[in-house]
């Protein structure tokens, strides 16, 4: 369907739909929030059954994303040693390569058969389908890495990881789309590495993107999709045909394992749908990780969490950071969005309603490491990550595009509809109301009891329901403190087992920056977008102490 | 995975289905006790907390497994004798109803020991105790001259004399005394009616005595007020009249407010009850007159022509007035006479702003807070609720334990009552203390200090076992 997924060029009733589901989000949850308080205050003992119902569920949630957690986390370390490029070589002999899978090999580790095991299933049942592969030789890889104020420190190492994949380097072009503002010291940088990785690559080329593009916002999407306009005539007058190049966009700091891009075509081979599909690998945010102050750790191990739990639903999975899709979708697209500052999710949602509702997100069992918000300071460190998180929850703006486009768009099943959007909308009031409700407000109607409330059975028994639900929901704590140290990258010499300590302690921050590094940056993102305030793209300050 | 994803799913959703609505409903109280009742019940709370804490419960002659403080859950509805034992202490015994869906909460139970922690602090003789409320002196009186006078300061736990030996005013007898609520000032009159002296003190000072006042109290004052934030300035009721007093300058300005018929201070305002029922406040220096009170008819219907009036300003514009001769209680809210007569002092407490009233019989508790105005069909009267009566000669009474007892002197006999919601109100009789003497309750401290009967030594007793109940925790 063809779609405006903008909120600009609108007119009449289709400008009012858009501004009314702008403002839902924040509403209600500024209702949820104010609501709850008022009712702590005037029937407190409603308020008291409201949340020990909201803890309920809160524990029924956090114990069923822990099941999937472990099992994605499972799946990750199982898949830690394909050899992915030699799985997708032997595509290239499918009937020959199933049955060699099919016969069993003795003496091989445990999680190495279940990797097998998975990745026969998988041809079987694709065989099935009797869907075409294509041919490894003719896939390419294009990589666009849209830097704005990035350092050559930020962005070298994640070009020396694409160089070091196992995925042959010569067919991987990649793109710095640089953004023309960029202070000069970057674009230094920028062509620096050109000029040095150029023979790595299938090529290296640099698109510059001039600021104030009529349509357009200063935003990441606009850049990169400039840079997507850019190699689409690079592939033409290479005679490259779209359908068999991978894009990945990239964020300035993002370095992949030596497999991404084996893990990312084996994937994209045995797709089904690979041309109506997104690649979306677990970002994890390594890089720097033991250079940043422990709360933005946390944090940030929290988003990663979060990815491995969103991989193992395929149904609803949306893109988020770096990803990859077929170059021919993208086109078909129409690119990113550019006036969008989350143009990582609003590509899928594009695509999903161009597609009438066939477009889907792949998880690839594989990591992409970025670096966590840093600055020089600890607090500035905290300004910055308020800000980036800000922006993460600034996808809310998906949501109003996204429900105009469901109600213009007959094709898309009801509940297909009904399922994505609730989830989107869900989503983002549980993250700006939960963690409200967790801390503050869930004590309100015992704090604010008037002396009624304080002679009924309930004033006594609501903290004590309240208090074995949380020692019931440590069990996720821990289980996320073993996982995120189990997750951590090969130690440095300097960081000892106490690091490692400090790390498991650090979740005991976790109620504070859910709070304050969770519900209320995207609480200010709803306000924002209720309030009709945008917000353009804001690039995170990042730090690492080395580069090499 | 999406399979699994999606059993798991309405795994969990069934469960909370089941769940949530069976832990609201044991949140309420519902229980079902297969071997008691057959159906499921509503049951009750019982919250208990004792000072000291650590007291063993017995709810129906059967031992609770908790100590002290204790809830005790899922109590079927209905009438419990509830016990609480602890070594050196009384029993503690009521019964206490439990009803469905309710806590019944006695959160302020104090154990009373078996035998009085009583300590001797001075093994002197001593006739009478003045008490300094809200300061932590203590003036003890070995005789009626001045010279016998000592105070003592609980913090420091020391004595030193009211004047320094050798002074000329050793010799006089002290005459008449005032003293304000927190403020470590006290002026003494002393000699005779006819010939006498007026002395300030300060009693946290090392040489208490200030200084000879006399010439600012030109006749034998009736009453002395002054703010204990503000010492300088002070009001003397003279006659009908209240002159002022500034401290500073040790200035007399006589006849500052005429027409007087009751006066009171509070928050840096002198409020003003005059012969012609009129009722003012006005700043110290007489700026920002406010009528408070300007209608005659009004005014001779609450006020009587014939009495004096203590005016007693307090926090949320509640304004007491005690007839000095018929000891009658009015205030400025209706039905405004709560007490006809008799009443004898009045304490507010800080904790829940409600009045402790005690005539020579009866204890009362004055509530404002039960008072509803407005915009309502009928309005509710503040209440005043008699919790003790069959005293014989109630000379003084103070709020222990936040509010939740009442402390108080009977003659010689010191008693204290429970006036907690559930607590029958019987007064449990501690030990009596020096026959016409004063006693002083420090609630910080949880101290009684008194006069011994015999010997008349200064004694303190211990009401509240703060101290140890903190060492407990």
């Amino acid at each position: 369907m063809e779609f405006n997924f903008s909120r600009h060029g609108l007119k009449g009733i289709e400008k009012k739909v858009q501004r009314l589901f702008e403002i839902i989000p924040g509403a209600t949850s500024w209702a949820i929030i104010i609501g709850m308080v008022i009712l702590s205050f005037w029937e407190e003992e409603l308020a008291a059954i409201i949340i020990i119902a909201f803890y309920m569920y809160w524990l029924m949630r956090i114990f069923y994303l822990t099941i999937f957690l472990i099992l994605s986390y499972n799946r990750l370390s199982i898949e830690k040693g394909t050899d992915w490029i030699t799985r997708a070589k032997g595509l290239g002999n499918f009937d020959n390569y199933l049955k060699g899978l099919q016969t069993l090999v003795p003496g091989i580790k445990l999680k190495d058969r279940l990797s097998r095991l998975f990745h026969r299933k998988e041809l079987e049942s694709f065989k099935k389908r009797n869907v075409e592969i294509p041919a490894l030789d003719d896939i390419y890889q294009l990589v666009i890495i849209p830097v704005a104020n990035e350092a050559r420190s930020v962005v070298e190492p994640g070009i020396r990881s694409i160089a070091g994949n196992t995925f042959p380097s010569g067919k991987i072009l990649v793109v710095l789309a640089l953004e023309e503002r960029a202070p000069e010291a970057v674009k230094k940088g920028i062509y620096g590495i050109q000029a040095e990785y150029k023979s790595s690559f299938f090529d290296i080329l640099i698109s510059v993107h001039t600021d104030g593009v009529p349509g357009e916002a200063r935003v990441k999407g606009a850049n990169a999709s400039h840079a997507a306009g850019e190699a689409a005539e690079f592939l033409k007058s290479k005679g490259i045909a779209f359908k068999n190049v991978i894009v990945s966009c990239f964020d300035s700091d993002t370095v992949v394992k030596p497999v991404y891009f084996a893990c990312l075509t084996y994937n994209f081979m045995v797709c089904p749908y690979r041309y109506r599909a997104s690649f979306q690998p677990i970002p994890v945010y390594y890089n720097n990780i033991w250079d940043v102050p422990a709360f933005a750790r946390v944090i940030e191990a929290g988003s990663s969490f979060f990815q491995l739990i969103e991989a193992t639903n395929p149904e609803k999975l949306v893109t988020f950071s770096s990803h990859s899709m077929s170059f021919a979708a993208l086109v078909e697209v129409g690119y990113w969005p550019v006036d969008m500052v989350s143009d990582d999710s609003a590509i899928f949602w594009k695509a999903y309603i161009h597609y009438d509702g066939n477009y889907k997100v792949v998880p690839i069992y594989t990591t992409v490491s970025m670096d966590i918000v840093a600055a020089d300071s600890w607090r500035k460190t905290v300004i910055n990550e308020y800000k980036q998180k800000r922006r993460w929850a600034w996808g809310v703006e998906n949501f109003p595009i996204v429900m105009r486009g469901f109600l213009k768009n007959n094709k898309i099943s009801l509940y297909k509809k009904i399922r994505l959007s609730f989830k989107l909308f869900e989503g983002h009031i549980s993250w700006a109301t939960w963690a409200f409700l967790l801390t503050f407000i869930g004590g309100m109607p015992m704090l604010f009891a008037c002396n009624a409330f304080q002679h009924t059975v309930l004033y006594y028994s609501a903290p004590r329901v309240a208090g074995i639900i949380f020692n019931l929901a440590s069990f996720s704590l821990v289980t996320s403190i073993i996982l995120s140290i189990l997750l951590l990258p090969p130690r440095k010499v300097r960081h000892h087992i106490l690091n490692r300590i400090v790390f498991a302690l650090q979740w005991l921050l976790v109620p504070v920056i859910f709070l304050f590094l969770g519900a209320i940056p995207a609480l200010d993102a709803q306000t924002r977008l209720m309030l009709g305030k945008r917000m353009e793209f804001w690039v995170a300050a990042k730090k690492r102490e080395n580069t090499k | 995975m999406v399979l699994l994803r999606k059993i798991v799913f309405y795994f969990f959703v069934l469960t909370y289905v089941i769940l949530c609505p069976v832990i609201i409903l044991y949140a309420l109280g519902y229980i079902y006790k297969p071997d008691i009742e057959k159906h499921i019940m509503v049951t009750g709370d019982m919250h208990l907390s004792t000072l000291p804490s650590g007291a063993s419960v017995y709810i129906n002659n059967k031992i609770f497994d908790n100590k002290t403080p204790a809830l005790i859950e899922q109590l079927s509805p209905g009438e419990y004798t509830v016990r609480l034992f602890l070594d050196g202490y009384g029993v503690w015994s009521e019964i206490l109803p439990v009803l469905a869906g309710q806590a019944t909460v006695l959160d302020k139970i104090i154990l009373i020991p078996k035998a009085p922690r009583n300590e001797i602090i001075s093994p002197h003789e001593f006739k009478n105790l003045l008490r300094i409320h809200g300061t932590p002196f203590v003036i003890l009186a070995k005789s009626a001259l001045l010279g016998d006078w000592l105070i003592y300061d609980r913090n420091a736990k020391n004595f030193y004399p009211v004047i320094p030996s050798g002074s000329p005013y050793a010799g006089y007898p002290v005459y008449n005394y005032f003293k304000v609520k927190k403020s470590p000032y006290v002026i003494l009159m002393v000699g005779s009616k006819s010939e006498y002296k007026a002395l300030r003190l300060d009693l946290s000072a090392k040489e208490p005595l200030l200084g000879d006042i006399t010439g600012l109290f030109p006749e034998m004052p009736k009453q002395v007020l002054w703010d204990a934030g503000d010492a300088n300035n002070v009001f003397v009721l003279q006659g009908e009249h209240v002159n002022k007093l500034d401290m500073k300058s040790d200035a007399l300005y006589p006849e500052y407010i005429k027409n007087v018929r009751g006066f009171g201070i509070f928050s840096g305002l002198i409020y003003v009850l005059t012969n012609e029922d009129i009722f003012v406040s006005m700043e110290y220096n007489k700026n920002n007159v406010k009528e408070i009170l300007n209608d005659a008819k009004l005014g001779r219907e609450i006020f009587d022509m014939a009495d004096y009036y203590s005016v007693m300003p307090f926090p949320n514009n509640v304004i007491l007035f005690i007839g000095e001769k018929s000891g009658e209680l009015l205030a400025n809210r209706l039905p405004y006479r709560f007490v006809s007569g008799a009443v004898k002092g009045i304490a507010l407490s800080e904790s829940d702003g409600r009045f402790l009233v005690w005539r020579k019989d009866k204890i009362g508790i004055l509530d404002f807070s039960t008072e509803t105005t407005g915009n309502v069909a009928f309005e509710i009267a503040p209440t005043l609720r008699w919790v003790f009566s069959g005293g014989s000669n109630i000379e003084e009474a103070f709020w222990v334990y936040g509010s939740s007892h009442v402390l108080f002197k009977d003659g010689d006999a010191i008693s204290i009552i429970d006036i907690q919601d559930y607590a029958d109100h019987s007064p449990m009789r501690l030990f009596t203390v020096k026959s016409g003497s004063s006693v002083s309750y420090s609630e910080k401290e949880g101290l009684l200090h008194y006069l011994e009967p015999q010997a008349g030594k200064f004694m303190s007793t211990t009401i509240l076992e703060l101290q140890q109940d903190q060492s407990k925790k």
